[in-house]
């Protein structure tokens, strides 16, 4: 497994950030590259919850399912992902005098081999480093703005 | 030399046009020209056209070329005027953008006006204009091309 990470200080309640990024069908809305989260079972947030995604990684149409396996309201939510590639995305959420600390954490499967590893290792985790600390910039952007 | 130049334009069209055209058609999604790749397009069609017919025409390849780049429009084909507008107001809703809508014309956050323009068959016009850097305006027209990429045609 490969793990990346970012955080960042959003100026709004824990509670305001924690809806809005714990919630999968503002997924697209902030995180690049998510094209789509479809098939959001139940509506109500929370352990349980599935839904269909859809990545675009260069190009290529990714998809597979998730599941919400962690869910406690406002401080973590933690997403299970399966199809064609198994990641865990830990959102944790802290409140910092009135603003809230966001990091996310994102673990997910290296392939097997060798011309595989060596595009992860050079070109996939750059971009989901990437991705990960933009996806957090737009979260700013939406909530402060 | 002009037979270099008209294989060299023949090859460049046929590449963005599986790029830009076939490529999304072949996955069922719409057409979306937009920015540098709808200007290169264009200009490189316009200047195959141009190589067979008249060298006079390579200035309005270029002219339309410099025209789709600087006024900032895409041209999306397969999806209904409705969906489109459908989109754009899921993408406002999704990034919390003010919005003052006015007949086809929206405006984003004081910053950023958007007019959708059909076309018929299934082709809208869209033209964006700028009146200050807005992120948040930037984000949502980020959004609003992802939306209207996940219809189906």
């Amino acid at each position: 497994m490969v793990s990346i990470s970012a955080s960042l200080v959003i100026n709004k309640p824990t509670q305001e950030v924690f809806d809005y990024a714990a919630s999968p069908l503002n997924g697209p809305a902030f995180i690049p590259n998510l094209n789509e989260n479809s098939n959001v079972q139940p509506e109500q947030p929370g352990v349980g919850q599935t839904f269909d995604w859809r990545f675009n990684m260069g190009g290529v149409d990714l998809r597979g399912s998730a599941e919400v396996t962690e869910y406690d309201a406002p401080h973590k939510v933690t997403v299970v992902t399966k199809g064609d590639t198994s990641s865990t995305w830990l959102y944790t959420f802290q409140d910092e005098g009135g603003n809230t600390k966001v990091t996310l954490e994102v673990e997910y499967e290296v392939a097997e081999s060798a011309l595989q590893k060596l595009v992860n290792r050079a070109v996939v985790e750059r971009l989901n480093k990437r991705t990960a600390e933009q996806s957090l910039e737009n979260l700013k952007t939406i909530l402060e703005g | 030399m002009q037979m270099i130049v008209t294989y060299l334009l023949l090859a460049l069209s046929v590449l963005l046009f599986a790029h830009l055209i076939f490529l999304p058609l072949s996955k069922k999604r719409p057409i979306i020209l937009k920015g540098g790749e709808a200007s290169a397009f264009f200009t490189v069609l316009i200047a195959l056209v141009a190589s067979f017919l008249h060298p006079v025409i390579y200035i309005i390849a270029l002219a339309s070329g410099l025209f789709i780049y600087f006024t900032k429009c895409w041209i999306v084909s397969g999806v209904s005027v409705e969906n489109i507008k459908s989109a754009l107001d899921k993408s406002i809703l999704a990034t919390r953008a003010t919005n003052v809508q006015n007949g086809n014309k929206y405006t984003l956050d004081n910053s950023m006006s958007i007019t959708i323009t059909n076309l018929g068959i299934k082709t809208s016009y869209i033209q964006y204009r700028s009146h200050a850097f807005s992120k948040k305006s930037e984000l949502t027209k980020e959004i609003f091309r992802k939306f209207i990429q996940n219809y189906f045609i």
